[in-house]
């Protein structure tokens, strides 16, 4: 009687500390809204199974991305011509949310692959995406987001590479559309996400990605890239970039763009509100940003190095010699 | 203003209330009183404008400007007795008296001390004068880049000539108009002329190589700047600092509304470890330089902008944004430079690449090195 008496108390106190009822009531739709595409327990796939156009464009690829060498055994190279998407999810300590990730995954096509990179991971990350039937590869020692990625992409065998990450999990229905996109000739579908550009100061990593695509000459892309998931890539644009390039996602982009591929924004999933609530738990400056800024700096070396000094722009009617 | 009053009162009344209460008041207050208060502000405006300047006055008045004025006076009546009168002469004593004067720390105490002391010569002296008075303890020279600008030019050249300048040097490049005729015509100039269209900033590298001024100003002939918003970037590389750039920040709009240019200046900036000076640039002008921080980058690299900047900034030097000179309203606006992805700012672009590259290619990694791995950045965002 007493306890529930105190229960009672703090709940009106509560009550007025936090936010009022109606903005509360407010997050609660928004989450309902977001989890609306399925019902627990049936399985709908928001992708049938593809036209044969497509399965056989789908199996020319495999066979390119064969003679490369990128997938280990035989036996897995020939069920490999069956298999149209690979979902590669990096995990570290991810063991409450990756089920529902994976589960997730497995709703956007049938037969897709979905491989879990777990490295670093001192909990029941493994197991708990096994469970959820997934294909898992283990490394004892963290690799990061990017170097998850990129392991993950040396192992896949599917046509269309789908990369998200195992703390949000993104229903089925906002992951298909990339797949879609690339399927229909895109090479690399991304998030149509700018990042926080209201906030001002403006946070130095919207600022840097903005800055790479217009260097690019891509500024209709704005603030999207391949730093944030989710994105996919056909196995086209994986030859063209370079396995190795995915370790650094603004690399990667860099050599998208100018090796000509087809790149574009498909559809938006807000991840940095998905995001939100781990940025608040940590104090100090996020360390990650630094090394997303790097990243950039690599990707402008690259650009330097191949198209020259000035990337490819002119100097529009410059002319130097007359300073020296 | 009594609506103030009783909104202040009720402030004092809540402090001593309990976090509901309160709670429950501001949302009262909100409803019905809140509204008006805004509105009142709105009509005390004015009201509140003067009182801050009547603040600042009080607090900057460290000067006696009246014995400014007395100074001027009588230096005034000197130059009438001995028929020396002239801006020249004044200039002088101004000089002679300013170092003397040990309180002008600032460029606006400076500037109102110098004023008074002008308006106290004229007043003696009989003489009326049109010039600044910036106290420069340096030689100071401006570099002025045209290209077909017979309209503003001669204007141009009025407002420096305000100025305690020792050169000004008139780069004409690619003229087809009579902008030469018209330079010619007045004295005192240096002037350089290439037949042929050399770019805006190739001919700020020139201008530069042509004067050992201690400060160098660069403008553009296009755009009038009167004399009084020059003069702050010359006393800000006169006292010490190696490169004085247009302030523009309060000009732009946040992020999302920025154009490309804007964005890649402040990423410039920051990447340098100047994230303070937002996305203000060598590329636009006005802006001054010192001839240290010239003879260290080189002036043939004044040719690409940004990459002087960086190497100023690499070097250790000083940089500053001290004023600000609205030019973005007032430029001309050309096919060339207009919209987003036009020539102008690909040029910008590619600039901004080109410094992006020599501070890559001159280790720009060994500053950065303190920064940690993909894995230990892992381990600290992801471990149990």
């Amino acid at each position: 009687m007493r306890e529930v008496k105190l229960l009672r108390k703090t709940r009106t106190t509560a009550r007025y500390a936090t936010r009022s009822n109606v903005t509360r009531r407010k997050t609660v739709l928004k989450k309902r809204r977001w989890k609306s595409g399925h019902k627990k327990g049936t399985k709908a796939y928001r992708f049938v199974i593809p036209s044969r156009q497509l399965m056989s464009q789908a199996k020319d690829g495999v066979e390119n991305g064969a003679e490369n060498g990128m997938s280990d055994a035989p036996a897995q190279r020939d069920g490999s011509q069956r298999t149209l998407l690979s979902v590669i999810i990096p995990a570290m300590n991810e063991e409450k949310t990756i089920g529902a990730v994976v589960r997730e995954a497995r709703r956007i096509c049938r037969d897709a692959e979905v491989l879990v990179i777990v490295n670093g991971s001192t909990d029941g990350t493994a197991n708990a995406a096994k469970r959820a039937g997934a294909r898992v590869l283990t490394y004892a020692e963290a690799l990061g987001h990017d170097g998850g990625r990129k392991v993950g992409a040396e192992a896949a065998c599917g046509q269309v590479l789908l990369f998200t990450d195992a703390d949000i999990a993104i229903p089925a229905e906002h992951l298909a559309p990339y797949v879609k996109a690339v399927l229909k000739g895109t090479d690399v579908a991304l998030n149509d996400y700018h990042g926080p550009v209201t906030d001002h100061p403006v946070h130095p990593v919207v600022e840097a990605k903005h800055m790479l695509n217009s260097i690019l000459g891509r500024s209709d892309l704005r603030g999207a890239s391949m730093t944030a998931i989710p994105h996919a890539i056909s196995r086209k644009g994986l030859e063209v970039m370079g396995i190795s390039s995915l370790e650094v996602p603004p690399l990667a982009q860099a050599k998208a763009v100018i090796g000509g591929l087809r790149v574009r924004a498909v559809h938006h999933v807000p991840v940095g509100r998905m995001n939100a609530v781990r940025i608040k738990k940590r104090s100090g400056p996020d360390p990650l940003s630094q090394v997303v800024l790097n990243d950039h700096m690599a990707a402008i070396k690259w650009i330097t190095d191949t198209l020259g000094p000035r990337g490819g722009y002119t100097d529009l009617k410059r002319v130097r010699n007359l300073a020296r | 203003m009594s609506h103030r009053m009783m909104q202040h009162a009720g402030g004092e009344e809540m402090k001593g209330r309990s976090g509901i209460a309160r709670r429950r008041r501001t949302t009262n207050r909100r409803t019905t009183v809140g509204r008006t208060v805004i509105n009142k502000r709105h009509g005390n405006k004015k009201h509140v404008a003067i009182q801050k300047t009547r603040r600042s006055r009080s607090t900057s008045d460290q000067v006696d400007l009246h014995l400014m004025w007395k100074a001027g006076q009588v230096a005034g009546n000197e130059a009438k007795a001995n028929n020396t009168a002239s801006d020249k002469h004044a200039r002088l004593v101004w000089n002679a008296h300013a170092s003397n004067v040990t309180e002008l720390s600032n460029f606006d105490l400076a500037l109102k001390a110098g004023k008074a002391f002008m308006q106290g010569y004229a007043h003696a002296s009989g003489h009326s004068l049109q010039i600044v008075p910036v106290p420069l303890r340096h030689s100071a020279a401006a570099v002025v880049c045209a290209c077909n600008e017979e309209h503003t030019l001669g204007q141009v050249l009025v407002q420096l000539k305000r100025l305690p300048l020792t050169d000004i040097i008139v780069v004409l490049n690619g003229t087809t108009d009579d902008s030469l005729k018209q330079v010619l015509k007045q004295p005192g100039l240096t002037v350089v002329y290439e037949p042929d269209r050399a770019g805006h900033d190739v001919g700020r590298a020139l201008g530069a190589k042509m004067t050992d001024a201690e400060s160098v100003l660069f403008v553009d002939g296009d755009m009038v700047v009167s004399a009084e918003e020059l003069a702050p970037f010359l006393y800000a590389v006169d006292r010490g600092q190696d490169v004085a750039l247009n302030n523009l920040t309060s000009l732009l709009p946040a992020f999302a509304g920025q154009d490309e240019v804007s964005r890649i200046k402040a990423y410039l900036n920051r990447t340098l470890g100047r994230a303070d000076l937002g996305s203000n640039s060598m590329t636009a002008v006005p802006h001054a330089l010192s001839r240290r921080m010239i003879q260290t980058v080189k002036p043939a690299s004044l040719a690409v902008p940004p990459k002087a900047q960086s190497l100023a900034i690499q070097h250790g030097m000083s940089v500053s944004a001290p004023s600000q000179v609205d030019v973005i309203r007032s430029n001309r606006l050309r096919p060339g430079n207009t919209g987003s992805g036009n020539d102008v700012a690909r040029l910008i672009i590619g600039d901004h690449l080109e410094a992006l590259a020599t501070l890559l290619g001159t280790g720009w990694n060994s500053a950065q090195a303190h920064t940690l791995s993909r894995a230990e950045v892992a381990y600290r965002r992801n471990a149990r």
